[in-house]
């Protein structure tokens, strides 16, 4: 069985949970002005620590400590898990492209790549770097917006990009290649290409389904749908 | 519920879990973190709206070449930002370098501000009303001396068709002379006169989508790499995902099309009729062809008689492979091959311009080609058909099919045909007899008209003759004695300079219609920017002349979208129907094919196909609606070699063409800095064999000189151009290679023969 | 200080939404994590401080002199 930083984050991240519910529930129980009325020291058996103390610590661990480790376990799958392209898979309007891409008698960028293995793994977030822990804080914020939009359900299908897709991200492979040197286009327009003025989408065509195709209800849609081995 | 607060002292041992307080307090402390995640997301959006950089995508077309483009205009404050392909529209998203310049299109400076009249020898600002009041008078001078063809019209396909449309009517029906005619004239007449003679109809029968589907591309006289870019995109997605998919290209320069090829044929210049008669001779030798589609579908003709299939193969015996290889340049198994690929592939598709058309054989080439899907039935099924591709963004809608050529009148008719004439003086409303009978002067004796003084007043519009024409040194001094017209965008042309009147025109989103593009999609232009300075559109242009005139009852229609509902009544009389196509639905739709005879018709993908074509006949499969048998015809066409041949006093071919990063005279392309610095300077391309006879090394100045003129400019030395072969782009006004180019021209179609010259080269010291 | 009760409640609550995004990682877990669970621990969290502050102060821990 594969255990990646994912099951890790699975297993950690329950116990962190479930002490910390644990120690919510005590701390929700204690009056700390009572305590020491109560009892005065609890034996630990390797020390005795005042009863009080005791209450504080595990306050401070259930409200500042171990929400803090849950946060930080539970982001994981936020900014890492989105690398996956199941994870990008998980809400359904992703589902035509990544179908599509997965679909080899399809023409588009994504489906290209993805069929010839230039690729290896995490083919989404390849491409759309921008994601994850790794991208800019832009990036980051328009993932957020998106999940906010979609399970809101405060969207409208076909879902359209609205922030400009950096180039970078197919510089970052194919800038400076020998294939790449060799077609004039690429000098010719080198500086707007780097700078985003001029996207690399103008000659090579669609990387996704058009928003057309992707539209429920369009003749292409149902089969978009369809999940691809 | 809880119980309510304990008091103090009580109870002290165990705290109550769930009082009143603690849920409420509990609630307010979801309430508020839902607030705070609200608020998150409130800040987001607002983070994500500061950062667009595009206030509104506009559709629009490319301003550029004949594939016409679907492109996505993105405006920000008033000016544009960006342009990218439009995803939805036939050219899937894809455009090409000079597409995707057009945001600087849009800022280019030298445009012309306001209109000029020539006095003491320079051009002088003047107001409009000046400026046409001149025109005007000096026009209604001339005809009133000298008779209504005294004065012609040059037009461009790169007019919107509504301009057009107007100028062909004003001329025509108002004016009375047919010298209505256009730089198509110099680019697409032979393929509208092999359309016209094999199918009875103009335009390509297929569409772009073929591509999609095709096994087998015959690429000739197409340098489709460069000038058609996203066409050859599309040709490759399709061997992409269809590896056995085979590229052929004919062309005498190893371009890179011919790079990207499977198999590339370096014909000899002007030769290419022995290769398509070769191939017709294989096909029907080796039993290649497909005899039920001819029994069905094909009669066979000389040119004047209709014969049957038997003479045809008899006069294809000179032209089997081992008789023409050395003439063609190209091996005998070559040919035999290319023949069994183009008659035994599932489904082929011809692509070709100027390679073919400018030609003094033009028409032939094009009739051969279309000969050779006819007999063996590869036409009428996706993938499966000859394409003749457009050069220029509205060559096909705005001239060809409004007839806005000396001998054509709208919708496929001729002035020549009193009956066609008598139509269009019922449908226009004008008096019987008042459309004249005679043809008029196409581009080539335009000129020459000009030139001894036959024609006396011209306007151009929208093209650069001066660098354009063949033999272009001989026509400037033809316009400076004429008076000439000019309406342009940009300042300083080859043309202007020979001209008396310039006025200063609108450019692409400046001003708002409907340009057809290569297979026959009709797209409309949105206006989004205001012309800069004075400058106005052609069609108030021509409207404010027809007033002046005193034809502004005919030119009754003065907007482009009247206009336009004007010509797509006139269509409706005609098999040319596009009466669907209203404004309506060219806003909301990527454009639409012709034939579209009704508002819910969705256009026609294949012409002759039955169930695209509303005018096919039920149940005929396929029929060539346009002849009066319903059969396309097959000519017997005897190869003529060119009078440019080569001699000892004129030893290399001369021929000319694109590149990709300009567009025709350069313009518009030469003034867009990243364009003019990928190109540079033109120059002539000669193979380094040829270079090494000449003493000519790369970088040297040379005399390129012919019979019509001489042209110097450097020399590059490369592989791409054939030995016996030297090349030049004419983008640039500094190597005019056009006044070099020879004037021949088809006798059908007239078009001049751009691509043979015979020159000599010598080296220019200092 | 003498209780943390909402605190501690709110935490819970965070601490069960956390949970079920962290085994089941799908867009919906991962809103109410994002946008409620993590709000809900910082109110928490701010609670919990502000009554340690008030708690430090009036037993005048905090004071140098």
């Amino acid at each position: 069985m594969n255990i990646g930083f994912r099951e890790i984050v699975m297993v950690l991240g329950t116990l962190m949970c479930v002490v910390g519910v644990i120690f919510c529930v005590r701390t929700a129980r204690a009056r700390f002005d009572q305590i020491e009325a109560r009892r005065k020291e609890v034996d630990l058996g390797i020390t005795r620590i005042p009863a009080l103390s005791l209450e504080r610590l595990i306050a401070f661990a259930s409200l500042i400590v171990l929400p803090a480790g849950a946060v930080f376990l539970a982001n994981y799958h936020t900014f890492e898990g989105v690398h996956e392209v199941r994870g990008c898979a998980s809400c359904h309007v992703m589902l035509p492209m990544v179908n599509d891409m997965r679909d080899p008698k399809s023409g588009t960028l994504a489906a290209r790549h993805y069929k010839n293995r230039w690729i290896a793994e995490d083919q989404c977030y390849t491409c759309h770097s921008d994601y994850g822990l790794g991208g800019n804080l832009e990036a980051k914020m328009t993932g957020f917006r998106h999940l906010a939009r979609y399970t809101t359900h405060t969207y409208h299908e076909p879902i359209r990009a609205r922030v400009r897709f950096d180039n970078k991200n197919c510089l970052n492979c194919h800038g400076g290649t020998p294939k790449f040197e060799a077609v004039q286009s690429h000098h010719t327009a080198y500086e707007k290409l780097v700078s985003n003025e001029m996207i690399c989408l103008n000659c090579h065509g669609q990387a996704h389904p058009t928003s057309l195709q992707r539209t429920p209800g369009s003749a292409n849609y149902a089969r978009l749908m369809e999940a691809m081995k | 519920m809880g119980a309510g607060n304990t008091p103090e002292g009580e109870n002290e041992l165990r705290s109550s879990d769930f009082s009143r307080r603690e849920v409420l307090l509990t609630l307010g402390g979801l309430g508020a973190a839902v607030g705070a995640g609200a608020a998150m997301w409130g800040g987001l959006e607002l983070m994500v709206r500061s950062r667009q950089t595009v206030d509104s995508w506009n559709k629009a077309v490319c301003r550029f070449c004949g594939t016409g483009c679907g492109v996505m205009v993105g405006m920000r404050d008033g000016r544009v930002v960006d342009v990218r392909g439009d995803e939805l529209a036939h050219n899937k998203g894809v455009i090409c370098i000079k597409g995707s310049m057009l945001p600087e299109l849009t800022r280019i400076q030298g445009r012309l501000m306001s209109p000029k009249i020539r006095k003491d020898g320079k051009l002088a600002d003047a107001s409009w009303d000046e400026a046409m009041g001149l025109v005007a008078a000096k026009f209604a001078e001339c005809i009133h001396e000298f008779g209504p063809d005294s004065v012609a019209f040059y037009g461009s396909g790169q007019l919107f068709t509504e301009e057009s449309y107007t100028a062909n009517k004003l001329f025509k029906a108002g004016i009375g002379t047919n010298n209505v005619d256009g730089n198509p004239r110099l680019c697409m007449a032979s393929a509208a006169s092999g359309y016209v003679s094999t199918f009875g109809k103009d335009e390509p029968p297929g569409c772009y989508a073929d591509a999609d589907y095709a096994d087998c591309f015959f690429l000739i006289g197409t340098n489709t790499y460069e000038c058609h870019q996203p066409i050859f995109e599309r040709i490759r997605q399709r061997k992409r995902l269809n590896p056995n998919t085979v590229i052929i290209c004919v062309d005498p320069r190893r371009t890179k099309t011919a790079e990207h090829s499977d198999m590339h044929l370096p014909v000899i210049p002007g030769t290419d009729l022995l290769l398509l008669n070769s191939m017709a001779f294989v096909i029907l030798d080796e039993a290649l062809h497909d005899q039920q589609f001819i029994d069905k579908h094909v009669r066979f003709s000389d040119g004047e008689h209709d014969v049957d299939q038997a003479a045809f193969q008899k006069f294809l015996q000179p032209f089997a492979p081992e008789k023409v290889e050395q003439e063609l340049g190209v091996s005998a198994a070559d040919i035999r091959r290319v023949a069994y690929l183009f008659a035994k592939s599932p489904a082929t598709m011809s692509l070709w311009t100027m390679g073919i058309n400018q030609r003094i054989q033009g028409t032939f080439l094009n009739n051969t080609i279309n000969s050779l899907h006819l007999i063996t039935g590869q036409i009428g099924r996706p993938g499966a058909t000859p394409f003749s591709l457009t050069g220029q963004p509205n060559a096909c809608g705005g001239v060809r099919d409004t007839g806005a050529l000396a001998h054509a009148l709208p919708g496929g008719r001729l002035v020549a045909n009193p009956g066609h004439r008598a139509e269009m003086e019922k449908i226009w409303n004008v008096p019987e007899g008042t459309i004249s009978g005679k043809p008029g002067f196409d581009a080539v004796n335009l000129f020459r008209a000009m030139e001894d003084g036959r024609v006396k007043a011209a306007l151009i519009m929208c093209t650069n003759p001066g660098a354009s024409l063949p033999a272009a040194g001989r026509y400037h001094a033809a316009m400076e004695r004429c008076f000439t017209v000019v309406s342009d965008a940009f300042e300083d042309s080859e043309t202007q300079r020979h001209a008396q009147v310039v006025l200063p025109a609108a450019l692409w989103i400046e001003k708002q219609g409907v340009t057809g593009q290569g297979e026959r999609r009709y797209q409309l232009t949105p206006k989004l920017l205001d012309p800069p300075g004075q400058a106005r559109s052609d069609l108030q242009i021509l409207t404010d002349l027809a007033a002046r005139l005193g034809h502004d009852k005919l030119i009754a229609a003065r907007t482009p979208q009247a206009v336009w509902n004007e010509w797509r009544e006139v269509s409706t009389h005609s098999l040319y129907n596009f009466n669907g196509i209203t404004y309506d639905r060219l806003e909301k739709q990527r454009g639409l094919q012709w034939p579209c005879p009704a508002e819910d018709h969705p256009g026609t993908a294949r012409r002759y196909v039955e169930g695209d074509d509303p005018f096919v006949t039920k149940g005929a499969g396929i029929e060539f609606y346009g002849n009066h048998d319903k059969k396309a015809v097959v000519y017997l066409r005897t190869y003529t070699p060119s009078p440019e041949k080569t001699s000892a006093e004129y030893p290399l071919y001369l021929t000319t063409g694109r590149v990709l990063e300009q567009f025709h005279t350069g313009t518009m392309t030469d003034r867009i800095a990243e364009l003019h610095k990928a190109t540079g300077n033109a120059t002539f391309d000669l193979n380094p064999e040829d270079a090494n006879k000449l003493g000519v090394q790369a970088g040297d100045r040379i005399e390129v000189k012919s019979k019509y003129g001489a042209v110097v400019g450097q020399a590059r030395a490369t592989q791409v151009s054939r030995p016996g072969v030297i090349f030049a782009a004419f983008y640039d006004a500094k190597l005019l290679v056009n006044r070099s180019v020879s004037d021949n021209y088809d006798p059908t179609s007239k078009e001049p023969e751009f691509k043979v010259t015979a020159v000599s080269v010598r080296k220019v010291t200092a | 200080m003498r209780l943390l009760r909402w605190e501690a409640y709110c935490a819970i609550l965070g601490f069960l939404l956390t949970q079920v995004f962290v085994l089941v990682p799908g867009p919906y877990p991962m809103a109410l994590f994002t946008f409620v669970a993590q709000p809900l621990f910082a109110l928490a969290a701010i609670g919990y401080l502000i009554k340690v502050m008030a708690d430090l102060r009036r037993r005048r821990s905090l004071e140098t002199t």
